[in-house]
């Protein structure tokens, strides 16, 4: 274990990959600031630029724009009563109130110093984890990654966003998206109208690069955006305001610490993650607290726990990627395809193949976690200064860099033609109350779920029960099933109270 | 509660869950080797043309019962289509004017249309991000990522 990491802070120590941690967490920490502009669309963009990096500092830069991203969100939040991230949307309940009662310094700093503590930890638990896990993994034949990724798909539409039905939609429109192109096996061309430039397939990027760069940005435009929110606070000048005191310390520690496993936990879930980390978070934290009559007035440990959490589930998120190649969320997902442009498939022999990709990863999101404690505390002032940048000037840039991002794919313009209407596509989803996440995760998993399923029919001759006669498929399959009979199990997981509190968290911060 | 939104939207994923379903069903589905190239797509079709009708049907039973006004769940107030449509159009002709045009001409025009028109800037800023968001994008592009973006009508 020791060797492994000396290994892995070898390379993540160097000059040039220091350089990119930190310029991904602090673009990281900009774009969570920025609301709108989320880290998907920000890695989509950026996937085009990492073919000139090396892997390991591409997606230590990458990677570091989503941790980073947890930080960023959660000034906006306390600050502004906007909430920078869907993450940190639950730190405006109480963060704010706190803010508006002159604390702001406090709530920013546990938000900073619980989401270090949290990181580390996730990090650490990472570290410890995952060479087992691959271990494990290698275990895995065409069964097993069927039923595991018929699992993660049932994960992401259950803790999607309201409902189901359109859950499961938007899961069969990104398998149907991942139809196009060639099919997996028999490489029969499938929907590609007899085209040329349809043969591979839509390009991830394209599809993220447009559901949510110019999806979001077309939202943003049906109103001139000017000025700011009403509920702003300004910025706690002295160092020393944002170091919370004793009685702070003592009152946080333990949401901290429960947040980071809770987070941890659910951030290993596909289609879990930060945001639903932070909204259990709230709730547990609410629900154990002497006096939970002062949540929602400003109780610390509604700004310690989620913020802990939050950033716990972006390390566990990373679990699923590394040791079995499911990504388990959005990011992920990008990721994966970052990984596949440089012609590493992200799977259980990264660990014995690619150790120093591994270790180099993992590494640097310790050094990235103590970048961003850095950039969050001392340097606060400088990225409330970035929310002042009217949005006016910024989504033209967005746009711009989208467009030509599109181009550079495959140098055809079509891609930019088909980035647009992905973004149309995406504007919609948002008016109709579409989830683009079970689209996105869908679209990714669906041609490995495709040819997983096929091989497997050709193992077991056609028959379906191969599924049920290996244990660790059987299993898989059984957990599937549960999430999908059992209303104990879906209401435990708060479902229930996730989306009343979701309501409540809107009528709070009128979005 | 009968949302219209539910009504269209689930009427068009219905049209291409019937799309889909038609054309996977001109691919061979199954054989003795197990499922072919159409048996995936013919099942995703499936889903979506199961689950849009139930959407759909939902939404018509309650438009009858309901016969009020349609709920609306956001403001409509200050929702300027025009802007979204705007925005649209012009990123399009971006799209299929920049392989004849050239990325020079292209980007200045559609950057000087967003920032002047759209976003009602004063030509002092236009200019200045314009042009530096062409240049960066240019330096970042061609020069770093070695991309070669088109040259059109300029031969530079």
């Amino acid at each position: 274990m020791l060797e492994n990491l000396s290994m892995g802070f070898k390379i993540s120590l160097s000059f040039h990959n220091i350089i990119y941690c930190f310029i991904g967490c602090s673009l990281g920490t900009v774009i969570g600031v920025l609301p709108g502009l989320g880290p998907a669309a920000t890695i989509a963009m950026l996937i085009t630029f990492t073919y000139k990096l090396d892997l390991i500092s591409a997606v230590i830069m990458l990677s570091g724009i989503y941790y980073g991203a947890q930080y960023g969100g959660t000034i906006t939040s306390v600050l502004l009563k906007i909430p920078g991230e869907a993450a940190t949307v639950v730190t405006i309940i109480d963060g704010n109130q706190m803010a508006q009662k002159g604390e702001a310094g406090k709530a920013l700093g546990i938000a900073a110093f619980g989401s270090f503590i949290a990181g580390t930890f996730g990090t650490i638990v990472l570290s410890v984890l995952a060479p087992p896990l691959s271990e494990f993994a290698l275990k895995f034949g065409p069964p097993e990654y069927t039923s595991l990724m018929i699992l993660g798909l049932t994960l992401v539409i259950y803790l999607g966003g309201k409902s189901v039905i359109k859950a499961i939609l938007m899961g069969a429109f990104g398998l149907a998206l991942g139809t196009i192109g060639l099919d997996p096996v028999t490489s029969f061309e499938r929907f590609t109208f007899g085209t040329q430039w349809l043969l591979d397939g839509v390009d991830m990027a394209i599809l993220a690069m447009g559901i949510f760069g110019i999806g979001e940005i077309l939202y943003m435009s049906e109103r001139r955006v000017s000025g700011f929110s009403p509920y702003a606070v300004k910025c706690p000048e002295k160092l020393r305001e944002l170091l919370p005191n004793r009685k702070d310390w003592k009152a946080s520690m333990k949401p901290i610490g429960r947040g980071s496993v809770l987070g941890f936990l659910v951030g290993i879930l596909p289609g879990g993650g930060a945001v639903v980390a932070s909204f259990l978070s709230y709730a547990a934290e609410k629900k154990l607290a002497k006096n939970p009559e002062r949540f929602g007035k400003g109780a610390i440990e509604g700004v310690a726990g989620p913020e802990s959490a939050n950033n716990a589930a972006a390390s566990g998120a990373f679990v699923p990627l590394l040791t079995l190649g499911i990504p388990s969320n959005v990011v992920m997902a990008l990721l994966m395809g970052a990984f596949m442009i440089h012609g590493v498939t992200p799977g259980p022999f990264i660990l014995k193949e690619r150790p120093d990709l591994f270790w180099g990863i993992i590494t640097s999101m310790y050094i990235g976690n103590i970048i961003l404690l850095i950039l969050n505390v001392p340097l606060i002032k400088i990225f409330v200064k970035i929310i002042e940048i009217p949005y006016v000037l910024l989504s033209p840039l967005i746009i711009f860099i989208c467009l030509i991002g599109a181009y550079s794919i495959n140098n055809k313009a079509l891609d930019i033609l088909l980035m647009i209407i992905f973004g149309f596509v995406g504007y919609l989803m948002r008016k109709f109350d579409y989830e683009a996440a079970p689209l996105m995760l869908a679209f990714v998993l669906g041609p490995m779920l495709e040819k997983s399923l096929r091989q497997s029919l050709v193992i077991s001759q056609g028959s379906p029960l191969i599924f049920l006669n290996r244990p660790i498929s059987l299993a898989l399959m059984a957990v599937t099933l549960l999430f999908v009979l059992s209303p104990i199990v879906t209401m435990f997981l708060k479902r229930h109270r996730f989306i009343s509190w979701n309501e409540q968290v809107r009528k709070t911060t009128g979005l | 509660m009968f949302d219209k939104r539910d009504l269209i939207s689930s009427f068009f994923l219905l049209v291409l869950g019937l799309f889909m379903a038609f054309q996977s069903l001109k691919m061979a589905v199954w054989s003795r080797s197990g499922p072919q190239e159409g048996f995936f797509p013919l099942f995703i079709a499936v889903i979506i043309i199961g689950l849009s009708l139930l959407i759909f049907l939902k939404s018509a039973i309650l438009a009858r019962a309901e016969k009020k006004e349609i709920l609306k769940k956001h403001e409509e107030s200050e929702v300027s289509f025009f802007r979204v449509f705007s925005y649209f159009i012009l990123m399009l002709l971006y799209g299929l004017l920049i392989e004849k045009v050239g990325f020079l001409i292209t980007s200045i025009l559609f950057l000087i249309l967003i920032l002047k028109y759209m976003e009602k800037q004063d030509w002092w800023i236009t200019i200045v991000l314009g042009s530096a968001s062409v240049i960066v994008g240019y330096f970042l592009f061609v020069s770093f990522l070695g991309v070669p973006l088109p040259r059109g009508l300029i031969k530079w």
